[in-house]
């Protein structure tokens, strides 16, 4: 969640104490911010090395914004999210394009998952690729709307206020972006054993 | 017959949070200190003696002041150090060598006598 969990007055005076430098207010701001900014990179593009890059050039932006932040006018949570999600947005775009259908390993690397083998580590790793890959061809906003609805599980106002759009156009975004990752996804589903009997018949 | 999954996307979304909950698990260690190494600093506080020039210079009354009264310090260190040949001549010792005087001569015989 965006929330770092401070009340907006102590936020507001802990970026007042850290555009002073006050190395308190930097550290207890990163142990809230870190873990959660990390989240929100390792689950949008599935990489620990490049989820770091961009929780340091967030907090980099934030330390450097702090002697002008505006009390009062803004909540840390909200701005550092639209900062990381719009990062992670740019980063999946940038990823060399695969197909959805291309498996590391080749095809038979996957499990069969007529043998109950869907849950394994190897499939779910590459359920997630393959979701990524979908979110990375995507337009960024209706990428960046999805991902922060249901990988981060954000309230559509929670997005609305990161986004800075109203809370229909966030309901607009996600159901459009759900609409065309579930067409891009619709041919790798057998593979991905999202074949349900249903579908099947 | 199974009923129709009602979100077709969920068990992928269940899959990147899965994963990437997994990846973001462990030490944030190194990524703390790489983050804190560049917050910001305070400002950097004045040399002592840039301080002490300061107070001298409040209590002066002011930096104008103040280097009128270092200047003055400054030139009589060095006439008191160097005695420039002008003051030298201006000084040259006593002309008349004083002599002790004697306050009690006038009552010695009375003090010799007991």
């Amino acid at each position: 969640m965006p929330d770092p969990g401070f009340p907006p007055a102590e936020e507001d005076a802990l970026m007042q104490r850290l555009a002073r430098g006050d190395p308190q207010a930097a550290a207890l701001l990163a142990a809230r911010l870190v873990p959660r900014l990390l989240g929100l990179g390792t689950r949008m593009l599935g990489d620990r090395a490049e989820a770091e890059d961009i929780v340091q050039e967030t907090l980099l932006r934030l330390w450097r914004m702090a002697p002008d932040w505006q009390p009062g006018q803004a909540r840390v949570g909200t701005w550092v999210w639209r900062v990381a999600v719009n990062l992670a947005t740019d980063r999946l775009r940038r990823r060399r394009p695969l197909a959805l259908g291309d498996v590391p390993g080749g095809a038979e690397a996957l499990p069969d998952p007529d043998h109950g083998a869907a849950e394994t580590g190897l499939m779910r790793a590459e359920r997630a690729r393959a979701l990524r890959t979908a979110l990375a061809a995507l337009p960024p906003r209706q990428a960046q709307a999805v991902a922060l609805r249901h990988l981060e599980g954000l309230s559509n106002p929670e997005i609305a206020a990161i986004m800075e759009i109203g809370v229909e156009a966030v309901e607009s975004l996600t159901a459009r972006g759900r609409r065309a990752l579930a067409d891009r996804l619709r041919p790798c589903r057998a593979a991905l054993g999202l074949e349900s009997d249903n579908d099947q018949a | 017959m199974t009923k129709p999954d009602p979100d077709p996307l969920a068990p992928l979304f269940d899959a990147a949070r899965t994963e990437g909950d997994r990846l973001a698990a462990g030490d944030l260690s190194a990524l703390m200190a790489r983050v804190l190494a560049d917050a910001p600093v305070p400002p950097a506080r004045p040399a002592v003696w840039r301080r002490f020039a300061a107070v001298l210079a409040d209590l002066a009354g002011g930096w104008p002041q103040a280097a009128g009264l270092a200047a003055a310090a400054v030139a009589g260190l060095m006439i008191g150090t160097f005695a420039p040949a002008p003051v030298a001549l201006l000084w040259q010792g006593p002309a008349v060598q004083a002599q002790p005087a004697d306050l009690l001569s006038d009552y010695d015989a009375l003090l010799a006598d007991g």
